[in-house]
């Protein structure tokens, strides 16, 4: 299946295990910060569903500002290269 | 071969999961210390409270770890799916 992709597309193993190490040291951020921000609560050993909503909301707030981040990081990126044409491409393709 | 790389494979993720496991417990520590020990240091030994608070942080924390982790799984296969999806369509 990888041999179908162009060479610049295929993932060479050292990338892949950087980036799976970059997800999990993620994880463990994003874990710290909604535990931090959530749980007020230490009456009990339980999580509380206002806890678990909050942590699961807090999760998925992180990764949708993370992707936007990233988009617009790479829009300034291009412009700054001199790729003007390239920016407005990804912003156009990428605007939901 | 084949063997030999998921041998590797392996010891890499086990590696991998070993220093994962120490930086969690690190910002568990962190974190549970900042939630229950608060900053007056009258005395060194824990008093009931601040040893019952952690021990209930640090049960809350692994809980809410795991709830997070599987959710965070949710997510990426969701993400998969739609990148496979994407490529099929671009090799057409």
């Amino acid at each position: 299946m990888e041999s179908n992709l162009p060479p610049a597309m295929q993932l060479d193993t050292q990338s892949t295990a950087k980036q799976f190490y970059e997800f999990l040291a993620q994880y463990n951020r994003v874990s710290e910060m909604c535990f931090t921000h959530c749980v007020h609560d230490f009456t009990t050993r339980k999580v509380l569903d206002s806890e678990n909503t909050c942590a699961v909301t807090c999760l998925e707030k992180f990764m949708k500002s993370v992707n936007r981040i990233s988009l617009r990081f790479q829009e300034i990126q291009f412009a700054q290269s001199g790729n003007v044409a390239q920016a407005l491409a990804t912003a156009e393709t990428m605007k939901k | 071969m084949a063997q030999q790389m998921n041998e590797a494979q392996m010891k890499f993720v086990q590696e991998l999961e070993m220093e994962m496991m120490a930086d969690m417990f690190n910002k568990m520590s962190t974190t549970c210390q900042k939630k229950c020990i608060p900053p007056k240091y009258r005395e060194s030994e824990l008093t009931k409270g601040e040893a019952v608070c952690l021990d209930r942080c640090v049960a809350k924390y692994l809980d809410i770890h795991d709830r997070i982790g599987r959710k965070l799984t949710s997510l990426s296969m969701a993400d998969e799916d739609a990148t496979k999806k994407l490529q099929t369509q671009l090799q057409k």
